[in-house]
């Protein structure tokens, strides 16, 4: 009984439970069984709960009994990307710098998963800092791809990702800042959503790029996914940027057709996909024209700067954001004879390679006499791609297009490459820059691996990605209930 | 002749109940490390909101000081390594200020204001034998910096300009301005101007809390400055200290060693809508301003140092309005005030304003003094009791029986300090006016203050006359 439950999908589970037919504890014991059995081949997590996360189904069976209304995930534990804070748990971010650090505080998201609920089941892996594209930025190990554990899951949410497609969690939270939730979801064959910039409050979610990042649901369905989404998004008076517009009925959407909806499928995206994505999504498309949709052209003349734009801004934002680990008030910090040596030492032992570039990066384009020349023209064209989207939907209500160029690369791979690791970001990092949503769903395989495609969509229309969304996941021919 | 050239730059906290981007109280000389949270103490993950109290009274402030607001509220990173400054950036204002433009009178002359923002305090270093700490109380604490154009010239005009502002600050309600807390600390540019070989290169002088270290800072500024030029050398652009024991300014680095401090705009804060209806709102809730005081006590016949003392703490000036709103009459009041309630207050725990006297109680007192109904030490008894108990005058007049003393009491009173002080009364019998001071004052002494010195004066001279020994 117990390993079946991890089988089921995180909406059977909740309707389980919410029959009283199985309890959280079962629920969460199967899964913490399971990530005992099978997280060392993986390494999903950094940190699992056990009593803790038993403890907590136990309130939530409590609650129950007592007739409380929840959310619409209650009785169905998560995993919790290492960069979103939960109060007396270790978070750090995938980084030596936080090493030790237990967080005295609990993320919005979280204490809304929580008060619906969902007890945590541990904190997964992830690039330092979220910065990366394979999860082998971790200073702690990489993770590997449950569908082939010599490649990686993507990242930077690949720990989250990996635990969702190994059935070690039944939904996950990740966070992205250019693509670090889908392109994981569409490497690891599971569902990933950036949800629109404001929709879920990044209170408790360490920094990277702060006008880009977001947390997002990952599920092995998009109805798990919209339900995750559901229970976290919302407007929190402790993040300003966090939006008041009233959250969609996103389960209610689920069930209605997409005839009639405009769709468009851009070339600007198409040419950098490899021959096997490019014919995934020219299926999906063919998909939605059979299920009534309606294709149609747009154009998104500024996007070729998308990648440059997108490396300024967010290597900026994060050399900022990061200043704050200084060794001074938490992390492990180094014994230093003066202030110079405190922060060489501190910064220079707890930060890995990739986060150091970007922070470097970052302070030079700030500088002064270089300020105007990158980072302004960076928002004066950012500015113009979020107009180029706003143009396109006019014309259409979702963007289709690969989540990826490729499928799943090997670990090691692209790791000493930069710029080969950056361009895996390529058709994701534009609805960060736009502050759209953008949904991937796996829609097959290529060789074994799984491979996605992305739906973009206008801001707060998250409804109408996951009704697309749940078209084309029938186009993978597999049951994830019980793959 | 080469004149000197001195700009102020005004950092002030405001008195608010919460810091600038949290919930935590802005409290002043709490143990170390009490009033921080994820926040202030820029905890992986958390985010900033801004203070509505605060924004609202550095708007005030602009407003008092006749500056254009701003019409959207931003806020900028300046980035930058110090372990006082929990986020390594400070949340502050650089593309566009709170508000621009303004004015300050300086006895006769304006000192035009270049710009007004707000931003968050730093930490505290705190030095503990050979270790360092950090006190993050402070941390996050609003502040408004107060920029001036150059319109100064001398010493005294940077401090008489500091005292006004701070007078400002303290009129609009946002801040009591505590000097010995450092709540209002100032940077000064000097440069002196006239000479070719001064360039009008400018020295700032970092950091004071006093208007007695910016004055005499400045005028060591401007000697020194004076002396460099005169000695065939150039003033170069630096930062100096000043150092309160030596009265001198020193070099802290040259501007060639400048910070480049990465200003952006703040990702987590958005830009806010300053609409006219807010600003009109809170234009209209100005409380009366030093400027308007200065006129309305110098129209009532106050004297202009006196009105400078009046202005020089707020309550000072509201209580005479009110006293004088409620029939006090104005150069009576102002006495009151100027002597006996600054002195009180200075020897009591309780500020003026929370204590217990008020303008109807000055008026009642005042009153009671002019019927004879007391006399003048009783009455000074009476209003330390006011200002502590906050009790009715008259309550206390007849609840101590301090009322002045009825013709046959006084009468009786006399007698008794006559036969005494016989020689005294002989000798002022005898035309030797000293001892009249001298038995007015055993009088007082005898009655507990309950005796008018002027009718006893008049009684004593009077009966002396008649008196004869007893046998």
């Amino acid at each position: 009984m117990t390993t079946d439950l991890t089988r089921l999908t995180a909406s059977a589970l909740h309707d389980l439970f919410e029959r009283g037919e199985v309890s959280c504890r079962e629920i969460t014991s199967a899964h913490l069984e399971t990530i005992r059995a099978h997280d060392a081949r993986y390494g999903a997590y950094l940190h699992v709960l056990g009593e803790g996360a038993l403890q907590a189904a136990d309130e939530v069976d409590r609650r129950r009994l007592a007739g409380e209304e929840m959310g619409a995930l209650s009785g169905v534990p998560v995993a919790l990307k290492d960069v979103i804070v939960l109060e007396g748990v270790p978070a750090t971010a995938g980084s030596r710098i936080l090493e030790g650090w237990i967080a005295p505080y609990t993320a919005t998201a979280a204490l809304r998963l929580m008060g619906g609920g969902s007890p945590v089941l541990g904190k997964t892996n992830c690039d330092e800092f979220a910065m990366g594209s394979s999860t082998e930025t971790s200073a702690y190990f990489p993770t590997r791809n449950p569908r082939d554990p010599e490649r990686v899951p993507g990242g930077s949410s690949g720990g989250s990702a990996a635990a969702v497609a190994a059935f070690e969690a039944p939904v996950a939270l990740g966070s992205e800042t250019g693509g670090s939730v889908r392109q994981p979801a569409a490497f690891c064959g599971v569902v990933g959503l950036k949800p629109t910039y404001g929709r879920v409050s990044r209170y408790g979610l360490v920094a990277f790029s702060s006008s880009m990042d977001q947390i997002g649901p990952l599920g092995r369905t998009v109805e798990d996914t919209a339900r995750l989404l559901a229970v976290i998004a919302g407007r929190d008076a402790h993040d300003m940027t966090s939006s008041p517009a009233p959250v969609g009925d996103y389960l209610a959407e689920l069930d209605r057709s997409v005839a009639g909806v405009r769709f468009a499928l851009p070339d600007a995206f198409l040419d950098h996909a490899g021959p096997a994505l490019r014919e995934a999504t020219e299926n999906a498309a063919r998909a939605l024209e059979a299920a009534g949709a309606q294709r149609v052209e747009i154009d998104l003349p500024s996007l070729e700067f998308a990648l440059a734009v997108y490396h300024i801004v967010s290597r900026a934002e994060a050399s900022s954001n990061l200043a704050r680990f200084d060794g001074v008030r938490y992390g492990p910090g180094a014994p230093a004879d003066d202030l110079l040596d405190l922060y060489l030492e501190s910064r220079g032992r707890g930060f890995g390679r990739e986060v150091k570039r970007r922070i470097m990066l970052g302070t030079y384009v700030l500088s002064e006499g270089y300020y105007d020349a990158f980072y302004m023209k960076a928002q004066r064209v950012r500015s113009l791609i979020a107009e180029d989207f706003e143009r396109a939907f006019r014309t259409a209500d979702v963007i289709l297009t690969p989540t990826t160029p490729d499928t799943a690369f090997r670990l090691g791979e692209k790791i000493d490459d930069p710029m080969a690791m950056y361009a895996q970001d390529i058709m994701t990092l534009p609805a960060n820059l736009a502050g759209i949503p953008a949904l991937s769903v796996p829609v097959g395989t290529s060789r074994g691996l799984p491979v996605g495609v992305q739906v973009m969509g206008r801001p707060f229309e998250e409804g109408l990605l996951f009704r697309t969304g749940r078209l084309l996941e029938t186009l993978s021919g597999e049951d994830r209930a019980d793959a | 002749m080469p004149e000197a050239v001195i700009g102020l730059e005004i950092h002030v906290e405001l008195e608010t109940r919460t810091k600038m981007f949290c919930g935590c109280a802005n409290v002043f000389g709490a143990p170390p490390n009490t009033h921080v949270c994820p926040v202030c103490m820029a905890l992986p993950g958390a985010l900033p909101l801004p203070n509505a109290e605060a924004v609202r009274g550095a708007i005030s402030l602009a407003l008092a000081l006749g500056a254009e607001v701003a019409p959207e509220l931003t806020f900028d990173r300046k980035n930058y390594f110090y372990p006082d400054l929990p986020k390594g950036y400070q949340i502050s204002q650089s593309r566009q200020p709170l508000a621009l433009g303004g004015r300050v009178k300086v006895g006769e002359r304006e000192v035009r204001i270049h710009h007004l923002h707000l931003e968050e305090d730093a930490g505290k270093l705190l030095h503990l034998g050979g270790r360092a700490g950090v006190d993050f109380n402070r941390a996050g604490v609003p502040l408004v910096e107060i920029v001036s154009e150059p319109d100064l010239h001398s010493a005294e005009e940077a401090r008489a300009y500091m005292e006004e502002v701070r007078r400002i600050v303290q009129h609009v309600g946002i801040s009591e301005v505590r000097m010995e807390e450092g709540r209002m600390r100032a940077d000064v540019n000097v440069s002196v101007r006239g000479s070719e070989r001064s360039f009008g290169a400018r020295a700032e002088i970092k950091n004071m809390n006093s208007f007695r270290a910016v004055e005499r800072a400045v005028r060591y500024e401007i000697q020194r400055q004076m002396a460099e030029v005169a000695a065939g050398g150039g003033v170069r652009q630096e930062t100096r200290g000043f150092n309160d024991e030596t009265g001198e300014t020193y070099l802290q680095r040259l501007k060639e060693e400048a910070d480049d401090y990465r200003y952006f705009p703040e990702p987590d804060l958005p830009p806010v809508a300053l609409t006219d209806e807010v600003i009109g709102e809170i234009r209209a809730s100005l409380p009366p301003l030093p400027d308007e005081r200065r006129r309305a006590f110098a129209g009532m016949g106050i004297a202009c140092d006196d009105i400078a003392l009046l202005l020089d703490e707020r309550s000072r000036g509201d209580l005479l309005a009110a006293a004088v709103e409620a029939g006090g009459e104005a150069r009576a009041m102002a006495n009151w005030i100027l002597g006996d309630v600054i002195r009180i207050e200075r020897e009591s725990a309780t500020a003026l304003a929370s204590s217990g006297l008020t303008a109807g109680r000055l008026v009642a007192l005042q009153a009671l003094l002019e019927k004879g109904e007391i006399s003048g030490p009783a009455a000074k008894k009476v209003l330390e009791m006011v200002y502590r108990t906050g009790e009715e005058p008259q309550e206390i007049v007849r609840r101590e029986g301090l009322a002045t003393l009825a013709e046959d009491e006084l009468g009786q009173e006399i007698a008794a300090v006559f036969d005494a002080n016989p020689k005294a009364v002989a000798d002022l019998a005898g035309g030797n006016e000293k001892t009249l001071f001298f038995l007015v004052g055993q009088l007082v002494r005898r009655t507990g203050g309950r005796a008018d010195p002027k009718r006893a004066a008049a009684m004593i001279r009077e009966r002396a006359q008649a008196w004869k020994p007893p046998s």
